[in-house]
């Protein structure tokens, strides 16, 4: 998992990649700076949570989120959510291709 | 302004003017009104389009909104006979509430959405307040738009919460992929713009156009 993790935050102005279950566990995560990774798990399970029961959606959506500091790039999956937290300049292209890779290489290997 | 602009200007009231009554004469009575409320909010200090306006709704029976705009052409022009008498002829109430702006500005409003809504693929725009409550929305879908609306802005604002608390700051904008489609919304602090397309339709090829849009309907709503 960590060769997609790296994969994952490989291109500039990535700044972290963090593999969630559902309640908000950290499954795994790889940062190339100091995020409280406790924080993100658990603010992400409970965000991606709400969408799925407020659009009743029960998984397989992503949500790529601008704000004025970074960017959260969230793709939820049966077992799991794969976030990616950016700087503002990133590629968004190569980030989110990167991120449905990634996401469907980790279910297979969970 | 030169003098060019100011002629340029009169012709143009003029001629939306003419067309307004031709489109009454033919009984296209709503595409008159779009017009003159066009010709309203590019001359908010003449009389003629406001009395115009004020015209068709006296024949139509709507006396509020008839009364409002010819107070306000009243206003502009208090000399002048033919809005006393239509005036006077209609019969005015006291107690109306509503601002004579209001009509043009939804049909400002609605124009810019639905510059959004002939983007080939986008299916529906939704304009709400920073807690949900409807402002403009414009469908092609069979879809409760105040619900969508609430709905969308209460996870919006969840996301919000979810940015700010890791110092990614204020959000401005979020683009859902979703099994049935995939949904953009541009955010203020005060208004977010919900912008509903098919699967196959792609934030980047149409984000400008949305944005652009965006900034428009800011300002004619004066937000930040």
């Amino acid at each position: 998992m960590k060769e997609v993790m790296k994969d994952l935050i490989s291109p500039t102005g990535v700044l972290g990649c963090f593999v969630i279950d559902k309640e908000g566990e950290i499954v795994d995560y790889l940062c190339k700076k100091s995020i409280d990774e406790t924080l993100v798990s658990a603010l992400v399970a409970e965000v991606t949570n709400e969408i799925a029961n407020q659009m009743q959606i029960p998984a397989n959506f992503s949500i790529s989120s601008m704000a004025e500091n970074g960017n959260i790039f969230m793709m939820s999956r049966e077992e799991f959510i794969l976030t990616v937290i950016t700087a503002p300049e990133v590629d968004t292209g190569k980030v989110r291709l990167k991120l449905r890779r990634g996401a469907r290489l980790i279910a297979e290997l969970l | 302004m030169t003098q060019d602009g100011l002629q340029s200007d009169a012709n143009s009231l003029d001629v939306l003017i003419s067309l307004a009554d031709l489109y009454v004469q033919n009984g296209l009575i709503e595409e008159a009104k779009g017009l003159l409320e066009t010709a309203i909010e590019q001359n908010r200090n003449i009389a003629e389009p406001y009395f115009s306006l004020g015209k068709i709704y006296s024949e139509e029976g709507n006396r509020e909104k008839a009364v409002l705009l010819l107070r306000e052409a009243e206003r502009i022009d208090p000399k002048n006979q033919n809005i006393k008498e239509l005036l006077s002829s209609i019969g005015e109430e006291e107690g109306l509430e509503k601002a004579v702006e209001e009509i043009p500005l939804k049909g400002a409003l609605r124009r810019e959405l639905d510059k959004i809504l002939k983007i080939e693929g986008v299916t529906g725009v939704i304009l709400v307040d920073e807690i949900g409550s409807p402002i403009q929305a414009e469908l092609d879908l069979p879809l409760d738009d105040d619900s969508t609306g609430a709905i969308i802005t209460t996870v919006y604002n969840r996301i919000d919460g979810t940015t700010k608390s890791i110092g990614l700051g204020v959000l401005k904008v979020v683009f859902f992929e979703l099994p049935g489609g995939n949904i953009f919304v541009f955010g203020t602090i005060s208004l977010r713009l919900i912008v509903l397309a098919r699967r196959d339709i792609h934030f980047a090829s149409v984000e400008g156009r949305i944005r652009e849009v965006f900034e428009r309907t800011k300002s004619i709503l004066e937000v930040d």
